[in-house]
């Protein structure tokens, strides 16, 4: 599918009033030399950047362009010369009234020269995602991380042999360039949505750097070795670049992968978490990474996708564990995978023993305050109980049928003026969250002893936890 | 009947391709699988492992896998090109790319070869509607002491796609080598254990099964078979799968009968569950509230002095094991305590008379378990008639509507 129609209109001999009205034109086509796509993957946006051999003739020249069935952001052609700079000028830049997809160039030439021209424009319907598959050793200490990334083309335009540049962080748009692709028809609204898209050609400013490299490379030789194409990433700003070696076609339509990087050795700890909050009721297997050098990775950030975990078990058969979200991992940064529950370690939360205490009685009629037990209650049917304090004392149990040492972290919320009494290490994460960690033995069985004292009614004077190192003895009944 | 569909075709494109060019007209060789296994280890997730030798000339090739009218994943497909003894020291093989074309269930590898020969090459993925299910056959012998243990693995293919001479892995029992066709299901006895010992138990509990007869106050009695997933109880070779265990046992004549059946859950090695089995109706409790009296404190705190009356007996002529479970939060709502917090405080009153204390591992805030045994009838065939009594103190207990006066 060719959509994208670049037209050159020699009028060496009719006025422009002229050519706009005339019915029989003669055209030439000049094919693209070379094509750049930077692709976002935070946006629905592209940035194509073209470059054509024009013959240009010395005085007026015109240059038609047009895009029909694409998804090309009208406010964002733009066009420069790379060669002969200074001897042409683009004058005024004319989008027909009956042509909704299509403008014209106006150019004053000095010379008569084959010209190299630079077109650039947005485009959606062209994205990129991050995708990985990770397979853990047999001990469960180490996987093979892969990492790929997928360029998929729905933008109505194919593009063959093009250098493609992924950019990898959330850039501000004013509006969709979807939004703007629909709205190109209305006339009226082009010159407020060239200036509201200002931010994005200071972006392709920004990443105008080695603009000028898109060159094709020598041809291979069909039936040389190849190697996989390097993916090389550089910083710029807050984002990141990843370039793929040489040129790629991507076809309208279709997707294509291509891995990203590999490390075959990433250290992986793991640890299993108990987090109502973040996790659900239930005790999930989390694995740690990071994306350092010590893990063979660290060269860049690990972007947002899809991973797919599997165990190696035995002769290199794979069992699978898990398909997840990914999130972002900047570089140094430690990723999370949680696996799900592990039918193989026991988890338990068990509310042993309640009681009540510091009960404290309100008096309307002298309006005073007593605490039961202090000696000085009055006997009063209409007291009321108006302050006390609530304990709950409560056992996590493990037992570890996993045949292999395992770390346990167990974080809980208590809202309210509490207290966390227990003689386990707990620490504080929040004011109303507290957290402890325990390591179990295979085979070992655990049980976590901890006291929840909640003050109520006037007794309560915060909204926060206090930690008490204090023995909990298990009740006997 | 043909049922072979154009599923998993692996296709080798051998016109010298570029990497973009897809030509209407091919030549192509069609690679058979040389090995198959299917993964059923993940409970929600299928793996088929297919191995294929793969023809490759010096240079790129084209590698096309398609799966028409079958449920794969393709975002889990894993292509690897496997270490060949033959030919692994000189061939040499880089995947380049993959590409998806549209609208199709499929994708092409485009891989790159150091020189002519074959590879060999192993494709992963996860596949729907291709399950496992485990179930459990137990004869009990006829005490009730032991039993023998089948379990069975029923495969249901579904998927779209028959796989001859797969190798299954489970992840535990033997490994099974199996063809399983079309929408097929196939069955197989995976483990097998004889003279497991049993303990066999009888429970009640008021708020969890019920009244088998709410006129004259009597429970059900629910009877469980205790199972120990460990080497004494000559199991523990592996965590038995959850599944439904039907139980038979054997009768007088040398037949079985059919006595119950349970789902049941995971049991990981060293660890033990309870399978359900049926009512027994030889062992007859009656539960009552005998007493229920309130002790004011002041305004508007009290305590509640509840005493719930048991009758127990036993019609068997041998002894048994009875666990009485009682839900405070069930008593708490019984005696007329609707308190809207879910803190149930109580103590256990001087008037209790069970002879032993509680079970420390089963009892907690909200559930007091006690174990007793039972007496045989005696010879006149009467019952020995237990009556032991449960009395709760519920403590500081007020209502609701407290004064909110700081």
């Amino acid at each position: 599918m060719k959509n994208l129609i670049f037209l050159l209109i020699i009028l060496a001999l009719l006025s422009p009033v002229l050519t706009s009205a005339k019915n029989i034109d003669l055209s030439t086509l000049p094919d693209r030399d070379a094509v750049q796509l930077t692709i976002y993957n935070a946006e629905d946006l592209t940035l194509v950047r073209e470059t054509r051999q024009i013959s240009i003739k010395k005085g007026r020249n015109l240059l038609q362009f047009s895009w029909a069935n694409t998804r090309i952001d009208p406010t964002s052609v733009q066009l420069r010369f790379v060669s002969h700079p200074g001897q042409m000028v683009l004058g005024n830049t004319r989008y027909p009234h009956d042509k909704p997809q299509m403008l014209y160039w106006h150019i004053q030439s000095q010379t008569e020269a084959l010209a190299t021209v630079e077109i650039s424009y947005f485009t959606s319907g062209i994205s990129w995602q991050a995708d990985y598959t990770a397979i853990l050793n047999q001990s469960g200490n180490a996987m093979k991380l892969e990492s790929f990334v997928t360029v998929t083309n729905h933008s109505g335009e194919d593009y063959s042999q093009a250098e493609i540049r992924l950019v990898l962080g959330e850039i501000n748009l004013v509006e969709s360039v979807n939004a703007l692709v629909r709205e190109a028809d209305v006339r009226k609204e082009e010159l407020s949505q060239r200036r509201q898209v200002k931010k994005m050609q200071l972006a392709r400013q920004m990443l105008s750097k080695n603009s000028g490299q898109y060159y094709q490379p020598a041809p291979v030789l069909a039936d040389a070795m190849d190697s996989e194409k390097a993916i090389s990433k550089e910083s710029i700003s807050e984002y990141y670049i990843f370039s793929i070696e040489g040129r790629e076609t991507v076809k309208n339509g279709w997707s294509k992968r291509l891995r990203s990087s590999q490390a075959d050795a990433v250290a992986v700890d793991t640890v299993y978490r108990y987090r109502p909050r973040e996790y659900g009721e239930q005790l999930v297997r989390v694995l740690q990474l990071h994306n350092n050098k010590d893990s063979k990775l660290g060269e860049a950030p690990l972007p947002q996708g899809t991973i797919q975990i599997y165990q190696d078990n035995k002769e290199g058969s794979l069992s699978y564990i898990a398909g997840l979200q990914f999130n972002y991992v900047a570089i140094g940064e430690k990723a999370e995978l949680n696996t799900g529950v592990n039918p193989q370690l026991y988890f338990q939360l068990v509310n042993l023993k309640n009681w009540r205490d510091n009960i404290w009685m309100y008096y309307r009629k002298g309006k005073v305050f007593r605490r039961i037990g202090d000696g000085h209650l009055i006997v009063d049917h209409t007291a009321t109980v108006a302050g006390w304090d609530e304990h709950r004392i409560y056992v996590q149990k493990l037992k570890n049928f996993t045949g292999k040492p395992v770390k346990v972290e167990i974080r809980r919320r208590v809202t309210g003026d509490a207290v966390i009494k227990s003689s386990l290490d707990i620490k504080k994460h929040d004011f109303q969250t507290f957290e402890l960690q325990t390591a179990v033995a295979p085979g070992e069985q655990q049980a976590l002893l901890y006291e929840v004292l909640i003050k109520k009614g006037r007794n309560a004077h915060q909204n926060q936890i206090v930690l008490q190192k204090k023995p909990i003895a298990y009740p006997v009944w | 009947m043909h049922y072979r569909r154009l599923y998993g075709a692996i296709a080798l494109s051998l016109c010298a391709l570029s990497v973009n060019s897809y030509a209407r007209i091919k030549l192509i060789s069609l690679p058979v699988r040389e090995h198959i296994e299917i993964q059923l280890e993940n409970k929600h997730t299928t793996i088929i492992e297919e191995e294929r030798i793969v023809p490759l000339k010096k240079g790129r090739n084209s590698i096309d896998f398609s799966w028409q009218n079958t449920a794969i994943k393709p975002e889990t497909i894993v292509f690897r090109v496997l270490p060949d003894t033959a030919s692994a020291q000189s061939l040499k093989v880089n995947v380049l790319s993959v590409s998806y074309p549209p609208n199709e269930s499929a994708l092409t590898w485009q891989v790159s070869a150091s020189q002519s020969g074959s590879a060999r090459v192993r494709i992963s993925y996860a596949i729907h509607r291709l399950e496992k299910q485990y179930h459990y056959l137990a004869r009990v012998n006829a005490d009730e002491t032991a039993m023998e243990l089948f379990q069975y693995i029923r495969v249901n293919n579904q998927s779209g796609e028959q796989f001859l001479n797969a190798g299954l892995n489970t992840g535990n029992g033997r490994p099974v080598q199996l063809s399983i066709g079309l929408n097929e299901t196939q069955e197989y006895l995976n483990q097998q254990f004889s003279s497991v010992p049993l303990e066999k138990t009888l429970t009640v509990n008021a708020a969890a099964m019920g009244y088998r007869d709410r006129s004259q106050d009597k429970l059900n009695v629910l009877m469980h078979y205790q199972l120990h997933n460990d080497a004494s109880h000559k199991l523990g070779k592996s965590p038995l799968a959850a599944g439904k265990y039907r139980i038979y046992q054997q009768d007088k004549q040398g037949g079985s009968v059919f006595i119950g059946e349970d789902q049941g859950q995971y049991t990981a090695v060293d660890d033990s569950q309870k399978l359900f089995i049926g009512k027994a109706r030889d062992v007859v409790v009656r539960r009552i509230i005998e007493r229920k009296k309130r002790k004011e404190i002041n305004g508007n705190l009290y305590n509640m002095d509840v005493l719930v009356k048991y009758e127990i007996e036993n019609f068997k002529n041998t002894p048994v094991t009875l666990t009485i479970e009682e839900s405070l939060a069930y008593l708490k709502q019984e005696s007329g305590l609707y308190d809207s917090q879910s803190f149930i405080e109580w103590q256990i009153g001087k008037d209790t008379s069970f002879k032993t204390r509680p079970l420390k591992e089963e009892t907690s805030a909200d559930k007091l378990v006690y174990q007793i045994t039972l007496p045989a009838k005696r010879k006149t065939g009467q019952p020995v008639k237990v009556q032991p009594r449960l009395n709760i103190l519920f403590n500081n207990l007020f209502s609701s509507s407290i004064s909110r006066v700081r």
